[in-house]
């Protein structure tokens, strides 16, 4: 086997004494050497938790750290591998091994030793062992949708609109900016919460603007500024500039002298050429208006208008001349126009202000969302991760608090680092504070800039190179140096698609890097597998793309590939879910299986639709639109007609009252409709009954099953089922009456479950859950759509390199600010950027053939790409490829006329009139509730628990006295009787409250006992006594444990059961209360006997109560 | 565990799950020899055995209980985090730790020193607050249950603390803590015997052991619940081990339950289910503790929904002799659309409801009650509260799972009333908020006894003996589990002393133990664990490679619940319908005013999709949107048109508005409108005295502005306002009511509609009018042009959109709309006749009984309808739903 291209730089990364950020194209085995590199270091760890990998995603983690374990087990196993690098790995793990029992790790049966987790989950460990410094406490549950919290908080926010304190006025002017619109505001907070995750920054930190900070943003708008100009200015010739100069003053002087407003006559000012300065930035913007026309197109035409009367020929042409020079060197004219966008570098006071009333903002949003968090005990993964932050920040040296914390790293290895994020970045610096060149602590960072994803969360694909750069510093010192490494093979895709993706991206990448705006050049791969027979990647346009005609030519493809190549997997990968363009019906209805992850959400489907109405139904009689959906829903399956009948007389009556006097109704009903309507109303009649005796997730689970809902719907709408009443249980259950409401939005959230029972289903996802995934065929449809755009933000901020750029909205109904404005496109120069990484990532997961999918907008030059579309973003490179006729438009079958017809021929599906929803078995214990109502000695009184802690402590202290005897009782003084009743008591948890009360009357049973010659008697040392006696045995048929007050055998040999009852009748008439109290305790009694004449007692047995309280004792016959 | 031996001994366990668990065994194997009594066996916890020891020497101190134990660290660490200003997040969860923290420091004679202590911030925290709560112990004059060991020592040394000598038996502990060596060190010098308690002889060369793997979660418990099911017989016992408790429990109740049980899904039929897990669910989900803690916690004004509740709920007296009345009380509450409750105002209730008027006086004297007090007296007036009004068992005859669920209340009002020493006095809201986490926290188990199938968390597992032991969820990352020292003991000195979780060492170690503690007490045993956790891959636990995996087939396949999902296929029946439902005359008579009263919200539906017009006007449907905000954009637009109205009302017409612009009069006659109008606004924003102001500037200026641009236009009188009309469409007659008329110089109409929102123009022109409303007044009135009025805050200079017969006479600002463009019509007669002709059409389609399901724009039309549970438009065209964001742009 010939060696591998990138060989060396691969031997290189294991070195264990050196730190490196190895950049790993698509396909490049970067996950094998990353566990190669673990591997080696577990070979030198002192113990394994010295080492830490991070990974982007759990599933990241679970896997890698199963393939170490699997290396492990193999070379346990002694077979040497045959390929090369399997050969590498397994020498690596055998020397951990060596270590392993050298050491007594147990590696292998303690996984969890190896510390291979997602930041996410590190940052809880650290928090875990900092309660105080992190700020939590304990460890709350994480909230995975904090949406809903962060919308009280907005709400709660709101409400301080009438604080009379500053955050009141604050918040008032923010609702004047936002047309004093509550819903507005609620959105802008949510969206300022939502991307909390960044407010760690620095900057953020005092919540007070000052003069400083203005110089501060406005110093740094300047830079920008600045730098823009620079760029233009070095590509101006410097001969043009000076012709330009003198022709500009010209043109100025003469528009000048005319009447006409226009703003070029200012030109005539013009002494010099601009210097690349904001200060001059008039001059530019005049100056690009003067070459370019509005619309940014070079002059083709100098007249008079803009300062060039036909008089001076000589001018024109001179000005003709520059303007084709400038046409010449690339680039210009584009920079010149967009110097019209540039922001003069000043906040205006409006603009400075509502900055900082934003700004002061937040640490109020803070505290409320704490406050939110707390009151349900649970947070978001942002406040773990700045918990973690600020657990690790407040300490000077954070290293030796991890050694306090029992994690001393050594080695930290960060896997997928160009998606990275500020926050992450800052806890890497963190946890390699103090680190030395040479000290044997090593970073190993991993990733390929190319496939930076996820700004949606914040990643920084910038900090990467950064990193290349500057290796990790903080504060200017470099504390970890890192030597990049490149790897260039790909083991993934065959030849041709390596060949197409290093042609498409090299053309539309990038030439030149840029930390700030995240711009990478592409550097191409090297395949290592052959190239396959027919073309690598294909190209599909279609026309319409308000047909299926997309979706549907999918489908066909799919079939082919499955019925050509059955073995080879499939993935349909989209940037955003409504791309799909309803691709999913199409093949429900081709029945091709298929596996959605999170594509559909569980709102849409209608066995999810009936089972909220069935909920909301349950909940409440007066929901008449949902009790009309659950009369029509299969289970029922009521016709529209006896729908009508039923109701339509009665608009205001609840739907369950008709029901439930059919007399009046019914019989206007066709046959079949009573019958479905009797049927139904019985199941209603005992869920509506027993509705409250159990949570309502339950409840409407027995509703559903009882009525027939799972015989209503398919596999997938089972498991639908199971989503919602799981997340139903967890939001719903023990929560009241508002929250039903809420959860239809939760369910807008939650997506149908992407279980399939076929073994190669179609895999659909975004591209961003495909990352690191592969494929045989990859179909990426939806390329001539574009995303939808967000709307305004309260604050806007992008991190600007290692600065902060932020501008305020705008007033509604104003146009945005300039600053904003010029924020806005940085973002989108950003946000284009990542586009093509994202087409790069997806068009990377395809080993043998890629396909594309796209339409183009015919408009007034021909076709084109509808603008921000992904195809746009590769259409340098596509432009010639483009097929010219549609390949696929005749074998399109446009269904949706078809499609149309059946919604209007009313067809629906429901179980037939004579089903019967089978009973269900019995419980496997054979057991059948008797359904008749016990009766239970309980009474719903509650009046402090006094009583019972004096009975518990009276009861020790009888059974103390017959232990011993009563003498030593009776001797006892007063105080020290009161102080054993009072230590009892307490221990019984009596509130302090009570104590005197509860004392007074314990010594008074003890007086009445002592005095009482029927309680000495009980207390005498008779033969066969005990007090608290514990008998078992079987009462009605069921073993039950019971404890007797006392009993003994008397002089006459006869058995005594005596239960004490240590409570006081206050009202009048004893006698009644005794009789009853005789009837109340019978049975309880009568148990006490059974079981002693099971235990073998043959003698007679009498039963009695003794009450101390009345000195009363009686004798139950 | 056999009897023999046990009568004179004393079994001492590790968890009060396993004392409960032994009893339940001991009874049935005793119950198995035929003896029908015997003599209870003394079996109970450490703990109690302890505390009861203590106890019997009468002493002077008393052992807190372990909610006062934690409430008294809460309060500690409040206190003194209040002094650094910090503030936390979750302060149960710490004042947990730091309770476990001050355990083990005791029971491992930990020294407190600040040398070892000072390791973090964390311990040398904690150092103080350990000081302060022996100091606190010391004023309350008790101990910490865990200074227990110490204290009993020293009482039978010297003498206070007799023993009794039965032999001492310790069950479910596989090594000692050194407190507890300790002492049984001392009481076996004592002539105490001591021993662990060896299990039964199960003959453990026979105990068959086996692992499955299954796909998912859910299929690891279907497994589970097949097998026993399969292999269940009378007087055997399962043990359902759960290796991480919280994640399979959910799943495993209910797939035991349709397997097992699954009557018990009915709730009317009142089963019991044959298993217990070890944990039931917190109180707080059940529906009678959650009404209760709910009126506990009300204001004076409750939501009619809270309202409607309370009167039909169950728990309460008077159901059963008002439900007629209670009905009508509240659908008359729902017609008048009440919004909240006033409890102060019950008197005015009608006559036949005095049980309820009884009831409702009861909570508003409760709701009045603002003292504070002792938190035992508020446990009592909580409770008195309650029962007063018939809680919980209201008129019905009690139920078992009503008694359940009351006793464990008890437990939480018990616990509450503890606290008067700890927190002092309290404000209802403390107390009810503490009253609240104990129901929380409180597990209810919603049977009395327990069952032949337990379900245990693995940690707890150890010292349970059963015939057959299921283990679900033995994978890698449970068996062995993480470690998790205690973060205020330093973790050096946790694992030179092998603190329990302290370190992956004492972990496997623990593991193991339990596993082969499994392999020698029961028959069988299996091994189960899922391969996949959601997406990720999860490896089988590394310790059960010696067992072999056996294939599911070995358990039968079908699950009893497939007998009641049989395929959908061969069930489900097609119908077909009529898609017309004529309307009779019987009908048109009934509804004739009410649809005359919908006017152009009728049509509007119809042209939307006929079948929402049918649901909306014949099935007399309203779908419910849940305002998100107390004050909507519908409530802001109704301010604004109300001002004008009333402005124009005074101005008559254009000239008066110049005049007083011209006199700088026009401010204050906006602003006395406004002040005018906004006396109606609703009661909810009452209070909100800062927001009414803005809301009032904002409409002084966006009028201001907005009349400040008619000022411009040709002059005009004004002809009607809020006009009102009735149209007739094809036999259907509607009322339009329209905002404003204005008689323009040539005698003819222009008809405005103020618009606060978006405007689309568009709408007016296809063929079905998507908004017919002033389309429908140009019908009848044949006005000179129809135009929004876009009063809505912009930068730009207020203006119209419209379409007019001659823009000329108009002299707007701006263009019209070129009603040619759109629909090829280029005379304004031709354009009303147009829309005559569409909207009698519609009309027509109405009055024909069509009922289609056909969406004008199937994404945006089906999103804002609201009947799409009943038009079940998603199972034919899930598009609908799917592409509505595109649409936009496209
Ligand atoms: S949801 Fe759509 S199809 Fe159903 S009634 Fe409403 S508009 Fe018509």
């Amino acid at each position: 086997m010939t060696a591998l291209p990138d060989a060396f730089q691969r031997q290189l990364a294991l070195d264990p004494s050196r730190s490196f950020i190895v950049q790993a194209p698509a396909g490049s085995g970067k996950t094998e050497l990353l566990i190669q590199r673990f591997l080696k270091l577990l070979g030198y760890a002192k113990y394994p938790e010295q080492i830490l990998a991070i990974t982007f995603t759990r599933k990241a983690a679970a896997e890698m750290k199963s393939r170490i374990l699997a290396a492990l087990e193999s070379a346990e196993s002694g077979k040497v591998p045959e390929s090369s690098h399997e050969q590498l790995t397994h020498s690596l793990a055998e020397k951990v091994l060596a270590q392993d029992r050298d050491k007594k790790w147990n590696l292998k049966e303690n996984g969890s030793r190896l510390r291979i987790q997602t930041i996410d989950s590190f940052c809880m460990g650290l928090i875990e062992q900092m309660p105080l410094l992190s700020n939590l406490g304990g460890t709350p549950a994480i909230d995975e949708d904090a949406s809903t919290l962060y919308k009280e908080t907005a709400i709660k926010c709101l409400e301080l609109a009438e604080s009379e304190k500053p955050v009141g006025e604050t918040i008032r002017k923010t609702l004047v900016r936002l047309d004093n619109s509550k819903r507005d505001f609620i959105n802008k907070i949510v969206g300022l919460l939502n991307k909390r995750s960044e407010w760690f920054l620095p900057f953020f930190e005092s919540a007070e603007l000052t003069q400083d900070d203005k110089n501060y943003l406005e110093g740094i708008l300047r830079k920008i500024i600045n730098a823009r100009l620079e760029s233009i200015n070095a590509i101006f010739p410097d001969n043009v500039k000076i012709k330009l100069t003198a022709l500009a003053s010209f043109a100025g002087k003469n528009l000048a002298s005319e009447s006409r407003e226009n703003e070029l006559k200012q030109l005539s000012e013009l002494k010099t050429f601009p210097s690349p300065d904001s200060t001059r930035l008039d001059n530019w913007k005049l100056l690009s208006q003067f070459i370019l026309t509005q619309k940014g197109e070079l002059r083709k035409n100098v007249t008079k208008t803009i300062g060039f009367p036909n008089t001076h020929k000589q001018e024109k042409k001179d000005f003709k001349d520059i303007l084709e020079t400038i046409y010449s060197i690339p680039n210009l004219t584009s920079s010149l126009f967009n110097i019209r966008s540039l922001p003069y570098p000043e906040f205006s006071e409006d603009e400075w202000d509502s900055l900082k009333s934003f700004i002061s903002l937040l640490p109020e949003l803070e505290n409320i969302l704490r406050q939110v968090f707390a009151d349900v005990g649970k947070t978001d993964f942002a406040e773990i991760s700045l918990s973690a932050l600020k657990a690790l920040g407040s300490e000077d040296d954070p290293s030796d608090l991890l050694l306090k914390a029992d994690m001393q790293l050594q080695h930290i290895l960060v896997d997928e680092f160009q998606d990275t994020s500020f926050k992450q970045f800052r806890l890497l610096t963190l946890l390699t504070s103090g680190w030395e060149k040479e000290d044997g602590r090593t970073c190993f960072l991993v990733g390929d800039p190319m496939q930076s994803i996820y700004r949606f969360r914040d990643a920084e694909v910038g900090l990467f190179i950064k990193a290349q750069k500057e290796g990790i510093k903080n504060e200017n010192v470099q504390q970890v140096h890192l030597e990049p490494l490149a790897l260039t093979t790909n083991f993934r895709s065959q030849a041709k698609i390596v060949d197409w993706t290093n042609q498409c991206f090299q053309q539309t990448f990038p030439n030149i890097e840029n930390i700030e705006l995240g711009s990478i050049p592409f550097t191409p791969s090297q395949a290592i597998l052959p190239a396959e027979d027919g073309p690598g990647a294909i190209i599909h346009s279609f026309t319409d793309p308000k047909s299926n005609e997309e979706a549907q030519s999918i489908v066909n493809l799919i079939q082919n590939i499955r019925t050509e190549d059955p073995e080879s997997t499939i993935a349909v990968l989209v940037r955003a879910r409504t791309h799909l363009s309803g691709l999913i019906p199409l093949l429900q209805k081709s029945e091709i299986p298929f596996s959605a992850e999170e594509i559909d959400t569980l709102d849409k489907r209608p066995a999810v639709l009936d089972l909220l109405s069935l909920t909301r139904a349950i909940h409440s009689i007066w929901d008449r639109l949902a009790w009309l959906s659950i009369l029509r829903a299969p289970w029922c399956g009521l016709s529209i007609n006896d729908l009508f009948l039923l109701c339509s007389e009665e608009p205001q009556t609840p739907i369950w009252d008709i029901l439930k006097s059919p007399d009046r109704f019914l019989f206007k009903l066709s046959n079949d409709g009573q019958e479905r309507v009797k049927r139904f109303s019985e199941i209603m009649e005992k869920i509506l009954d027993s509705k409250l005796e159990r949570p309502l997730s339950e409840i409407a689970e027995g509703a559903w099953i009882a009525l027939g809902g799972p015989s209503c719907v398919s596999q997938a709408g089972l498991r639908d089922a199971e989503t919602f009443f799981t997340k139903m249980k967890e939001k719903l259950d023990g929560k009241g009456t508002y929250p039903l409401r809420n959860f239809e939005k939760v369910l807008e959230r939650l997506f149908a479950s992407p279980e399939t029972d076929s073994d190669n289903p179609v895999h659909i996802m975004t591209i961003h859950k495909a990352k690191g995934l592969e494929f045989d065929h990859v179909l990426l449809p939806g390329l001539g759509r574009k995303k939808k755009t967000e709307s305004g933000r309260l604050l806007f901020w992008i991190p600007y390199g290692d600065d902060l750029l932020l501008a305020p909205l705008h007033e509604k109904g104003n146009s945005k600010l300039e600053i904003y404005q010029f924020l806005e496109s940085i973002d989108k120069e950003k946000e284009n950027l990542e586009i093509l990484r994202t087409l790069y990532v997806a068009t990377t997961r395809a080993k043998k053939r890629l396909h594309l999918f796209g339409h183009l907008q015919e408009n007034k030059d021909g076709k084109s790409p509808v603008a921000n579309s992904q195809l746009e973003k590769l259409w340098p490179f596509l432009e010639n490829q483009w097929p010219v006729e549609s390949e696929i438009t005749d074998e399109t079958v446009d269904t949706s006329d078809a499609e149309k017809e059946k919604i209007f021929k009313r067809q629906i599906r429901r179980l037939p009139n004579n089903y019967v929803v089978p009973e269900p078995q019995p419980n496997i214990l054979g057991e059948q509730s008797s359904g008749k109502k016990i009766s239970l000695p309980t009474e719903y009184i509650w009046a402090g628990n006094k009583a019972r802690c004096l009975g518990v402590t009276l009861h020790a202290i009888f059974q103390e006295i017959s232990k011993t005897d009563l003498h030593s009782w009776e001797n006892k003084s007063q105080s020290s009787l009161e102080k054993i009743l009072k230590t009892r008591l307490l221990s019984e948890g009596l509130p302090s409250s009570d104590l005197d009360s509860a004392i007074q009357v314990g010594i008074k049973a003890l007086k009445n006992i002592f005095q009482d010659p029927k309680a000495r008697w009980i207390f005498q040392n008779h033969k066969d006594h005990r007090s608290e006696y514990a008998v078992s045995g079987f009462i009605d048929n069921t073993p039950e444990n019971r404890i007797m007050d006392r009993t003994f055998i008397d002089e006459n040999n006869v058995r005594w059961i005596v239960d004490f009852k240590t409570g006081k009748h206050e009202g009048a008439n004893v006698e009644k209360f005794f009789e009853e109290e005789k009837k109340r305790y019978n049975n309880q009694l009568k148990a006490y006997e059974e079981l002693f004449k099971q235990l073998g007692e043959t003698r007679i047995i009498k039963k009695a109560l003794y009450y101390p309280m009345h000195q009363k004792f009686i004798e139950i016959v | 565990m056999s009897v023999s031996g046990l009568e004179n001994a004393t079994v001492i366990t590790v968890s009060s799950q396993l004392a409960r668990w032994l009893l339940y065994s001991n009874n049935k194997s005793l119950a198995s020899t035929g003896k029908s009594a015997w003599e209870t066996p003394n079996i109970g916890t450490l703990e109690s055995w302890l505390k009861n020891l203590w106890d019997s020497s009468w002493p002077s101190k008393y052992v807190v209980s372990k909610t006062q134990s934690l409430k008294l660290w809460e309060t500690i660490i409040e206190n003194d985090l209040r002094l650094s200003d910090t503030n936390l997040l979750q302060l149960e969860g710490l004042a947990q730790s730091a309770a476990k923290a001050y355990e083990n420091i005791k029971l491992y004679s930990i020294p407190t020193e600040l040398d070892s202590f000072a390791d973090s911030l964390e311990s040398e925290t904690f150092l103080r607050w350990f000081k302060e709560y022996e100091e606190k112990l010391e004023d309350l004059d008790a101990i910490d249950p865990s200074e227990l060991f110490t204290y009993v020592y020293d009482g039978i040394e010297n003498g206070q603390i007799v023993l009794t000598k039965q032999p001492l038996i310790f069950s479910g502990f596989f090594e000692f803590n050194p407190a507890l060596k300790q002492l049984t060190e001392f009481l076996s010098d004592q002539g105490v015997s001591i021993s662990k308690s060896q299990p039964i002889e199960n003959n453990a060369s026979s105990s068959l052991a086996q692992t499955f793997e299954s796909k998912s979660i859910r299929e690891e418990c279907q497994l589970c619940a097949k097998y026993i099911k399969k292999n269940y017989k009378p007087g055997k016992t399962f043990g359902i081990v759960l290796c991480d408790y919280f994640k399979y429990k959910e799943i495993l109740s209910k797939e035991l339950t349709t397997e097992l049980s699954p009557r018990y899904t009915f709730p009317w039929l009142e089963e019991e289910t044959p298993f217990n897990f070890e944990s039931g669910s917190p109180l707080t989900r059940e529906p009678i503790i959650q009404q209760a803690l709910s009126i506990l916690s009300s204001e004076q004004n409750i939501s009619l929904e809270t309202f409607t509740e309370f009167l039909h709920s169950p728990f309460y007296t008077g159901l059963d002799k008002e439900q007629e009345f209670r009905r009508k009380i509240d659908r008359d509450f729902h017609q008048e659309k009440r919004l909240r409750i006033d409890l102060g105002k019950s008197d005015a209730f009608p006559p036949t409801l005095p049980v309820l008027k009884k009831n409702l006086k009861t909570w508003f004297l409760f709701v009045r009650d603002n003292e504070a007090r002792p938190p035992s007296v508020w446990a009592r007036i909580f409770s008195q509260t309650l029962r007063r009004m018939g809680w919980p068992n209201g008129d019905r005859e009690t139920n078992l799972r009503t008694t359940l669920i009351y006793e464990t209340w008890i437990e939480c009002l018990d616990a509450l009333a503890s606290l008067d020493h700890i927190l002092g006095l309290q404000t209802k809201q403390q107390a009810w908020t503490a009253l609240k986490r104990f129901a929380e926290n409180k597990s209810f188990q919603a049977q009395r006894k327990n069952k032949p199938i337990q379900i245990v968390d693995f940690t707890n597992s150890a010292g349970m003996q059963f015939d057959s032991v299921w283990t679900l969820g033995a994978n890698a990352d449970t068996l062995p589990a993480r470690s998790m020292p205690n973060p205020f003991i330093p973790v050096k000195i946790q694992k030179k002393l092998k603190l329990p979780h302290s370190s992956p060492e004492w972990e496997l170690e623990f593991t193991q133990n339990i596993l082969s503690q499994f392999r020698s007490q029961s028959k069988t045993i299996v091994f189960s664990y899922s391969l996949w956790d959601k997406d990720i891959a999860v490896r089988k636990s590394p310790l059960l490679d010696q067992y072999s995996d056996k294939a599911k087939s070995s358990i039968s396949s079908k699950l009893s619940k497939q007998d009641i999902q049989p395929k959908t296929e061969s069930i489900l029946e097609s119908f077909e319908e009529s898609i017309e439902i004529p309307i009779l005359e019987k009908e048109i008579s009934a509804k004739r005013k009410i649809w005359s009263r919908a006017g152009y919200r009728l049509i509007k539906n119809q042209s939307n999709c006929p079948f929402k017009a049918f649901a909306a006007h014949r099935l007399d449907l309203d779908p419910i949107s849940v305002p998100e905000t107390d004050f909507e954009e519908s409530e802001r637009g109704i301010l604004v048109h109300n001002a004008l109205e009333s402005v124009w009302n005074d101005l008559k017409n254009s000239s008066k508005l110049r005049d007083l612009i011209e006199n700088d009069q026009l401010s204050d006659l906006i602003k006395n409108k406004i002040d005018e109008v906004s006396e109606k606004i609703s009661i909810s924003l009452k209070n909100q005295v800062h927001f009414i102001d803005l809301e009032k500037k904002r409409v002084g200026l966006l009028i201001e502005k907005w009349l400040e641009a008619e000022d411009l236009r040709e002059s005009f009188e004004i002809y009607g306002l809020e006009h009102f009309e009735t149209v007739n469409l094809a036999g259907l007659e509607l009322n339009v009511r329209v905002d404003r008329i204005d008689l323009l110089n040539d005698g003819s109409q222009f008809i405005i509609d103020y618009k606060t929102g978006a405007v689309n123009t568009t709408d007016w022109f296809q063929e079905r009018i998507q908004e017919p409303q002033l389309p429908l007044y140009a019908v009848k009135l044949k006005p000179a042009g129809i135009a929004y009025a876009k009063v809505v805050k912009d930068n730009k200079a207020a203006n119209f959109s419209y379409v007019s017969k001659d823009p000329s006479n108009l002299q707007l600002p701006n263009a019209p709309t070129s009603f040619e463009k759109k629909t090829g019509i280029s005379e304004w007669e031709h354009l009303l006749n147009y829309w005559e002709a569409c909207l009698a059409s519609l009309a027509t389609n109405f009055l024909d009984g069509k009922t289609e399901i056909d969406p004008f724009r199937p994404g945006t039309t089906c999103k804002n309808c609201g009947f799409q549970s009943l038009c079940r438009i998603a199972e034919t065209n899930l598009e609908a739903f799917l592409e509505d964001e595109d649409n936009e742009e496209l």
